[in-house]
């Protein structure tokens, strides 16, 4: 019986190590699965859109000229945010009409362009192809505070 | 009536297995209600291939464009398909003074969390006993999701119709993804049932 436990126990262990191995979070039933977005350094972020209220939402009375990021609030979303499957991002985190977008330089010469909502989910996209789906919940600027 | 095995699979020609245990939480004691969502890739294959990764969330069903019906996981199982639940009160505007008292306070988290100790039908299925239906549709440069297609809500239709005959759902506990949770309104906006 004993031996079953420590059996069962460094299964437990070595799939936690497993999970660690990545570098991403396990996830939960109301957070994603975290992943480090591996992103380089930033050389310039640029706002084209802030405090814009996405056409999807039809409610007059949802206003988003609250959200309003600065490039500083732009450079750390991009640096803390972890990568999300984008499953996760559709199912688990919650969507906003309220949202920022622009372009960012990278230090090795990649151009992106970015879009952050206020529930702190963002993307985003290098060249042509799918985006990347990012979330920073360490993200706690008055902005992501809500309305 | 649908034939169910002691799996949770539907035996019914219209639907294919495709069971993905990865996607599946944790034992369904009871169900409450049917979500509907879009998937936000543009072919089943893409949903199915995501599902092989362990960590992979999904829902029950998958409806691919042509109107095909896969099953995905077992109705005995959940799956987190829902996210974080909005106060059904709110939107049926019947909170009482405490809840909406707490809901000034806004909290995504917080809310879900008091929502989730009400039971069904007081709050909107959840996880724990809700059955997801994705169709499969993309999101497009404008960020609307595609229109589902004809062959879609034919098979969805028919879909929501046994599940609730058989499963003893009522009408009024099907509901589109952002219903329930905060979500993008287009998806599964097109929808019928």
């Amino acid at each position: 019986m004993v031996g079953r436990w420590w059996i069962a126990a460094a299964l437990g262990l070595a799939a936690s190590l497993a999970q660690a191995n990545d570098g991403c979070s396990a996830g939960s039933e109301f957070e994603p699965r975290l992943c480090p977005s591996k992103l380089p350094a930033i050389k310039q972020v640029v706002i084209q859109q802030n405090g814009m209220k996405s056409a999807q939402e039809t409610n007059p009375a949802v206003r988003c000229d609250g959200f309003k990021l600065s490039v500083r609030q732009v450079r750390q979303f991009l640096a803390r945010a972890g990568e999300v499957d984008k499953q996760d991002a559709l199912h688990q985190l919650d969507w906003s009409p309220c949202y920022a977008s622009g372009e960012v330089r990278f230090k090795d010469g990649r151009v992106g362009l970015w879009q952050i909502s206020q529930f702190r989910q963002g993307s985003l996209r290098l060249g042509e192809g799918e985006p990347v789906y990012l979330y920073c919940p360490a993200c706690r600027d008055r902005p992501f505070k809500q309305p | 009536m649908l034939l169910i095995d002691k799996e949770g699979m539907v035996v019914n020609p219209r639907v294919h297995a495709a069971r993905a245990t990865s996607i599946e939480r944790g034992q369904m004691k009871l169900v409450s209600g049917i979500i509907v969502h879009q998937t936000g890739g543009s072919t089943a294959q893409s949903s199915l291939s995501s599902y092989k990764n362990p960590s992979a969330n999904g829902a029950h069903f998958l409806i691919e464009k042509d109107g095909t019906i896969y099953q995905t996981a077992s109705l005995s199982q959940q799956t987190w398909h829902v996210g974080k639940l909005k106060a059904r009160c709110l939107l049926e505007n019947r909170c009482t003074p405490v809840e909406i008292k707490a809901l000034k306070t806004f909290s995504p988290t917080a809310e879900n969390k008091r929502e989730i100790a009400k039971q069904a039908p007081a709050r909107f299925p959840a996880n724990q006993d809700s059955i997801g239906i994705e169709l499969v549709g993309e999101a497009q440069a404008n960020g609307s999701y595609v229109a589902v297609t004809a062959a879609q809500n034919d098979s969805l239709k028919w879909l929501v119709a046994e599940l609730s005959q058989t499963l003893g759902i009522a009408p009024t506990e099907v509901f589109r993804h952002p219903d329930v949770s905060r979500k993008n309104p287009t998806e599964a906006s097109t929808a019928a049932w």
